[in-house]
């Protein structure tokens, strides 16, 4: 069942503090948590953060298309073999 | 032979493996490592393990394989024999990109190197999990940008990674 709009977007308070805390200094260090189920809000676009995902931490730049997921979203926790033949990558 | 020592343009890429026949017109079953299955037909004549050369037609796809139909292979007992035999192309076949474009398998096995010229570790995987791409360097996780990789010469296998 969704969340109701009346509560709004799910964040955890340290979370936010620390997000705010880098907005007011500028600086553009990564943010480490372990806070998966965070919401990702408005307040965190162009924030990196690096997201645990029970192993290690998977740096998340966090773009305006994120806004409404989860930050777990973005560091899956099952490890993923995949073939490259012709995959392209490009430079963000 | 590991997919980072085919970075070479003389060497073959690997685009599927022959899982085994579909039916008994000598269609096979091809687990494809290209990011489509069109991918098999879309660079021409295919190798196989062995050196033979064919001409490959993606017919459909069925439980995640795709069944191909390789020229002169017309007989379940045909197929049969190419069961387990890697699908390859030339690395040179495959087409040019733009710039600050490459392939996975070339970014995988250079080396990174700070401004100095200090060594700090060899590319071993190339993740995007929907936040950007991701390179992975001696277990470390680092995103694949212009800010943290100004220099990328893959001709030379070198990354320049900015500290």
């Amino acid at each position: 069942m969704a969340r109701s709009i009346w509560k709004g977007p799910f964040v955890d308070g340290y979370l936010l503090k620390q997000v705010q805390e880098l907005n007011k200094t500028g600086s553009r260090q990564a943010i480490r948590t372990w806070s998966r189920r965070s919401t990702i809000i408005p307040q965190f676009v162009g924030i990196n953060f690096a997201v645990h995902n029970g192993r290690k931490f998977i740096p998340v730049f966090i773009t305006e298309e994120m806004v409404g997921q989860k930050l777990g979203e973005y560091a899956p926790t099952r490890t993923f073999f995949g073939h490259t033949a012709d995959k392209r990558v490009k430079k963000d | 032979m590991k997919l980072n020592e085919r970075n070479n343009l003389n060497e073959l890429v690997v685009l599927g493996v022959i899982q085994g026949t579909h039916g008994i017109k000598g269609l096979l079953k091809i687990k494809w490592f290209t990011e489509r299955s069109e991918g098999l037909s879309a660079y021409g004549p295919v190798t196989l393990s062995g050196g033979k050369v064919y001409n490959i037609n993606v017919k459909f796809i069925n439980k995640n394989n795709a069944i191909c139909s390789l020229e002169g292979i017309n007989t379940k007992e045909e197929g049969e024999f190419l069961k387990g035999k890697e699908i390859s192309v030339a690395r040179s076949i495959l087409p040019d990109l733009g710039e600050d474009e490459f392939y996975e398998g070339d970014l995988i096995g250079c080396g990174v190197e700070d401004p100095a010229g200090n060594k700090i570790g060899i590319i071993s995987a190339v993740y995007n999990f929907g936040a950007g791409t991701l390179i992975e360097i001696d277990k470390e996780l680092v995103r694949f940008d212009e800010e943290n990789f100004p220099i990328v010469n893959i001709k030379s296998k070198k990354l320049v990674k900015n500290l």
